[in-house]
């Protein structure tokens, strides 16, 4: 999983790069407390999908589904947001 | 003696007799009456003590069966890479239900078979159950579940002995899983990483993790309460260690103790918690 820091939130998680079941869409994801953000501007307040499903904020996916994943490098970068990753966790 | 004289010293024996005999059946029906009230009493007072044995031996098997569940899904974790996680969290579902049966099923065979229902009752001394060692008993004698015990609600849902709630969620695909990350240091994890003392023994985190929830439910100046939305995050500090910090930042550290507990709940469902 690639990240680009610590969760503000819970202080504790990585948020990692996530995308979405259906359409694609990039979210911030803590994989500590599951907080959200849509942009990489986590100064912003995050949002709390409902659990346990994580519906995604922008489509009718989720962020469990099978076919939701932590977003690869090629995706990041297709997304513009390459310049924030800070590491990738083992 | 003549037979005059006879005949009246028989009739006032007989005179005499009788009244006695009377007064030994009204003694002897004293005797049995109360004998009878002293065993009913006696009869009363047992089932009223037996009563709330019995409750607690009907809590004590709802949770230990949790308990025990889930000592044995940690070693699989342990065993396991992140990748077969989720798998194992199916199996640990599935784990947790079938040991619920077994339990069961063991508690029923090992009491004993009697023909009646009143005949299974028995005083304390002769019974043979095992004593409520699981349990802790309030000073108004009500009895409670131990914390860290969890029961199930159903729908994959376990209650702590303090209310709070595991469920399904987070990417081990279930909250008891998720804490059990905590269970020992991710030395590559970044950043910090908030590791409970208590050998990976899940009882033991539960347990403080519920110790750490009344605590921020009592409030005080050990707790630091935020609120955002559906979600409140407690920062309890402890007074004492309650683990390490672990991850890239903590063992850079040295691994320093951990005083505080972090709850982030829904309500009372726990999305995470772990020491810091």
């Amino acid at each position: 999983m690639y990240y680009v820091g610590t969760c503000p939130f819970c202080e504790q998680g990585s948020l990692g790069i996530r995308i979405c079941s259906k359409a694609g869409d990039v979210v911030l994801l803590c994989d500590e407390c599951d907080a959200l953000w849509l942009s990489t501007n986590i100064s912003e307040k995050p949002l709390f999908p409902r659990e346990p499903d994580l519906p995604c904020p922008c489509c009718p996916g989720n962020l469990t589904d099978s076919s939701s994943h932590w977003a690869d490098l090629g995706e990041i970068y297709q997304r513009g947001w390459i310049a924030v990753v800070k590491g990738e966790t083992v | 003696m003549n037979p005059a004289q006879d005949e009246n010293f028989s009739m006032n024996q007989s005179e005499h007799k009788q009244p006695r005999s009377k007064v030994r059946s009204s003694r002897w029906s004293i005797a049995i009456v109360v004998f009878m009230v002293v065993y009913l009493i006696l009869q009363w007072q047992q089932d009223q003590s037996d009563k709330p044995v019995e409750l607690v031996q009907n809590q004590e098997s709802i949770l230990n069966t949790g308990e025990s569940s889930g000592q044995k899904a940690l070693p699989s974790l342990k065993e396991a890479g992140p990748q077969s996680q989720i798998e194992i969290g199916k199996v640990h579902e599935a784990d947790l239900k079938q040991q619920q049966t077994e339990s069961a099923a063991s508690q029923t065979s090992s009491r004993p078979v009697t023909s009646s229902p009143a005949k299974m009752k028995q005083t304390p001394a002769n019974s043979n159950r095992p004593p409520p060692g699981n349990t802790s008993k309030t000073s108004a004698g009500q009895s409670q579940p131990e914390l860290g015990q969890l029961r199930d609600l159903g729908g994959k849902v376990w209650e702590s002995a303090a209310g709070l709630k595991y469920g399904p969620g987070s990417q081990e695909k279930h909250r008891l899983l998720h804490i059990m990350r905590h269970a020992e240091d991710q030395p590559q994890r970044p950043g910090k990483h908030g590791v409970f003392s208590g050998e990976g023994d899940r009882k033991k985190i539960l347990a403080l993790i519920d110790e750490a929830y009344l605590q921020a439910l009592k409030g005080g100046r050990q707790v630091a309460t935020k609120k955002e939305g559906d979600r409140t995050v407690y920062t309890v500090d402890m007074g004492r260690s309650v683990g390490f910090i672990g991850g890239q930042v903590g063992n850079r550290q040295g691994k320093p103790s951990a005083t505080k507990i972090r709850l982030v709940l829904e309500g009372t469902n726990v999305i995470t918690a772990f020491p810091l």
